[in-house]
C-alpha cells in the first residue's frame, strides 16, 4: 500500500469498545508508520 | 464495529502539525479512506527537514478522542510543487529546490479510466520520456461523445470516472450517485497514480469535472463543496499537483462560482499549490484574485505569438490544439497536424509563455490497432511523434536562462521573435523562413528579407538550432550594436541563441 517514507498520520478507528457518549464510536486507536519521512513527501497516521 | 451511518458526513479529522518548539502550525484536515467510517487518514506534507510534532483529534457527534505524535523529516533533495517564481513573476521554480520549470504539458483528461494501472503507468512514463512533464488529469467527469476519435469504451478503459458510489457508475444519463459517499478504491487508485508521477517529478492538473455530462453536484451544494474539501484533503499532501476548477468552466459554471470556490480551495489547501481554471472564453478568468495562480487558457489562434494577457502571472495555453483532430471552431487549414503544432508551441514559447498540447488519437483505443488513445486517455506508441519535435524546444529553452529572458520583438526585422535580457541573452526564432523560397507566397514576402537584431554593446557567443531536428551549428561571435544574421544553415524554423560572452 504505502512505501515506509511516506509517514502518513492515518488515524485508524477501530470502534470496539462500549463508548459514554450517545452515537460515539466504540474504539478508536491511532496508528503512524515507523520511521521518518523526506521534506515534500508526506507524514501519515491512521 | 463503525456505527457512523455515513462516515463522509458524520465524523471528522482534523490534524496540526508543525516543528517542534515553533509557536506556529499548520492545520490539515484527514478524511474517511474506508467505506464503512472504519479508517481516517490524515497527512501532512513537510517543506523542510527537522524535528515536528502534530496533533489530531476524531469527532464523531459529541465524541472527541485526541491524539498527539513527533516525526522527523529528512531532506531528500525533493523538488516539491511547483510555485511562481517570486522573482520573474511570469515563470514556475520549484519550490524544493529553486529550479525553474518549463511548463510542457499535455492532455490525458480520462487517463483514469484505464482500468489497469500498469497502462495508466506506461503512459505517464513513455509521456516523462518524451519530457511532458505536466498532465491534465480529470479527477471526475464523463463523456457519451468521442469527438469523432477512434476511441471505445471496453473491458479495459470507460469513460466514466465516478469519484462518489453509484448505482450505475457505467450509465451516462441515470448513474444513480449518492453525492454523499465517496468511492475510496477509486481515490486510491488516484493516489497510487499521483505517487507514480511524482516519484518522476511530473505534475498532475487536477481537473474537479467537465462540461461533457450532468452528472454533477450541484453548482455551490452542500455535496459539491464537500467533494471538493475532500479532494483537498486527500490529494494536497501529494507536491506534484495544481488544481483545475473545470475544464471548459464557463459552459457550466459562472464568474462567481469561480472566484468563491477557487478561493475556498485555496483556504482548505494547507500548502497553496497553484490553481487556475480553464474556461471556454478566456476572459471569464479570475486573475485578479490571490487564489489565482496562472492563466490556462484556451486560444486556437494559428497566430499565437500575438495573444497577450494582463496581470503579471505565468500564462500558459492549455487547449491550442490537438493532433490530428479537427473541431468545427478551429482556424484553418482545418487540421491540427504535428508540425503545426510544434510550431505554435514555439509560438507560444517565444512570448514568454507556456502550452499544453494534445496527441492525436488515431492509434486507437478499442479500435485496432489499439495502442493510443491520445489527449483523450493519455496512451500512445512509437508511431506518434509529435512530443518528439516539442523536446527539441524544451533542449533549446533549458539550455539558457529562459525565465530572465522576455519578449523584445521590436529587436529582431522580418516577422522574427526575439526573447532578451538586453546585453546577456538574445533567443531568435525564424518561424517563416522555409515559405521565402516560393516565389507565389506574396503575402510573406515583407516577412523574408535579412534578418537583423540590435544588441547592447558587447560580444556574443552565438549558435543555430534547428527548431525540426535539435541540430545545434556554432556560428563565430558576434558583435553588437546591429548584427544581420546570416543564412540559416537549413530549411525549416530556425532558433538562434546569443549570450554574452564571459
Amino acid at each position: 500500500m504505502f512505501s515506509r517514507r511516506m509517514l502518513e498520520c492515518t488515524c485508524l478507528l477501530i470502534l470496539v469498545l462500549p463508548s459514554a457518549l450517545p452515537g460515539a464510536p466504540r474504539k478508536v486507536s491511532f496508528s503512524q508508520p515507523a520511521g521518518g519521512v523526506e521534506a515534500y513527501d508526506f507524514a501519515r497516521c491512521a | 464495529m463503525p456505527d457512523a451511518r455515513n462516515p463522509f458526513t458524520e465524523a471528522t479529522l482534523h490534524g496540526s502539525f508543525g516543528k517542534a518548539g515553533a509557536s506556529e502550525a499548520t492545520p490539515v484536515e484527514g478524511f474517511c479512506d474506508s467505506a464503512d467510517g472504519s479508517v481516517f487518514r490524515i497527512r501532512f506534507m513537510p517543506s523542510s527537514p527537522g524535528d515536528y510534532t502534530y496533533t489530531v483529534a476524531y469527532r464523531q457527534g459529541s465524541f472527541e478522542m485526541k491524539h498527539s505524535g513527533t516525526f522527523r523529516a529528512s531532506d531528500g533533495h525533493r523538488r516539491g510543487p511547483i510555485r511562481v517564481d517570486p522573482k520573474y513573476l511570469w515563470h514556475f521554480i520549484w519550490e524544493g529546490t529553486g529550479e525553474h520549470y518549463f511548463f510542457n504539458g499535455t492532455t490525458a483528461f480520462w487517463l483514469m479510466g484505464w482500468r489497469e494501472e500498469r497502462v495508466i503507468n506506461n503512459c505517464i512514463e513513455r509521456l516523462q520520456r518524451l519530457k511532458i512533464n505536466r498532465i491534465r488529469v480529470l479527477l471526475s467527469g464523463a463523456a457519451n461523445i468521442f469527438w469523432g476519435e477512434p476511441v471505445m469504451t471496453g473491458d479495459n478503459f470507460s469513460m466514466f470516472l465516478r469519484p462518489w458510489i453509484a448505482e450505475a457508475p457505467q450509465s451516462f444519463d441515470h448513474p444513480g450517485i449518492d453525492y454523499t459517499r465517496f468511492n475510496v478504491s477509486y481515490w486510491q487508485k488516484w493516489e497510487r497514480m499521483l505517487r507514480f508521477a511524482r516519484n518522476r517529478d511530473v505534475i498532475i492538473s487536477v481537473i474537479q469535472d467537465i462540461s461533457t455530462h450532468k452528472a454533477q453536484p450541484a453548482a455551490g451544494s452542500e455535496d459539491e463543496r464537500r467533494y471538493l474539501r475532500y479532494a483537498v484533503a486527500r490529494l494536497s499532501a501529494f507536491s506534484n499537483i495544481t488544481w483545475d476548477l473545470g475544464d471548459d468552466l464557463d459552459s457550466f459554471r459562472d464568474e462567481k462560482w469561480a472566484h468563491e470556490t477557487g478561493t475556498l480551495i485555496e483556504s482548505w489547501d494547507p500548502y497553496k499549490h497553484l490553481a487556475s481554471s480553464h474556461p471556454v472564453h478566456r476572459e471569464h478568468q479570475d486573475r485578479a484574485s490571490d487564489w489565482f495562480g496562472f492563466t490556462s487558457i484556451q486560444n486556437w489562434s494559428r497566430r499565437q505569438h500575438q495573444v497577450k494577457t494582463c496581470r503579471i502571472i505565468p500564462q500558459t495555453n492549455e487547449e491550442y490544439g490537438y493532433e490530428d483532430h479537427y473541431p468545427h471552431w478551429a482556424p484553418a487549414p482545418d487540421g491540427d497536424s504535428a508540425e503545426t503544432l510544434r510550431r505554435m508551441a514555439w509560438d507560444i514559447a517565444m512570448a514568454g509563455a507556456y502550452g499544453t498540447a494534445g496527441e492525436s488519437c488515431r492509434r486507437g483505443t478499442n479500435i485496432w490497432p489499439d495502442t493510443g488513445g491520445g489527449w483523450i486517455n493519455g496512451r500512445g506508441d512509437d508511431t506518434m511523434v509529435m512530443l518528439k519535435g516539442y523536446e527539441h524546444m524544451v533542449d533549446f529553452f533549458t539550455s539558457f536562462e529562459w525565465w530572465k529572458a522576455e519578449p523584445h520583438d521590436e529587436l529582431v526585422s522580418h516577422g522574427a521573435y526575439c526573447l532578451a535580457k538586453p546585453g546577456e541573452i538574445y533567443a531568435v526564432y525564424l518561424p517563416q523562413r522555409p515559405i521565402c523560397g516560393n516565389s507565389e507566397a506574396f503575402e510573406h514576402q515583407k516577412e523574408c528579407g535579412e534578418v537583423t537584431i540590435k544588441l547592447e554593446p558587447g560580444s556574443y557567443e552565438a549558435r543555430w538550432f534547428s527548431a525540426n531536428t535539435g541540430e545545434t551549428v556554432p556560428l563565430p561571435p558576434v558583435e553588437g550594436p546591429t548584427w544581420t544574421l546570416p543564412k540559416t544553415p537549413g530549411w525549416l524554423d530556425w532558433a538562434l541563441l546569443l549570450q554574452k560572452r564571459r
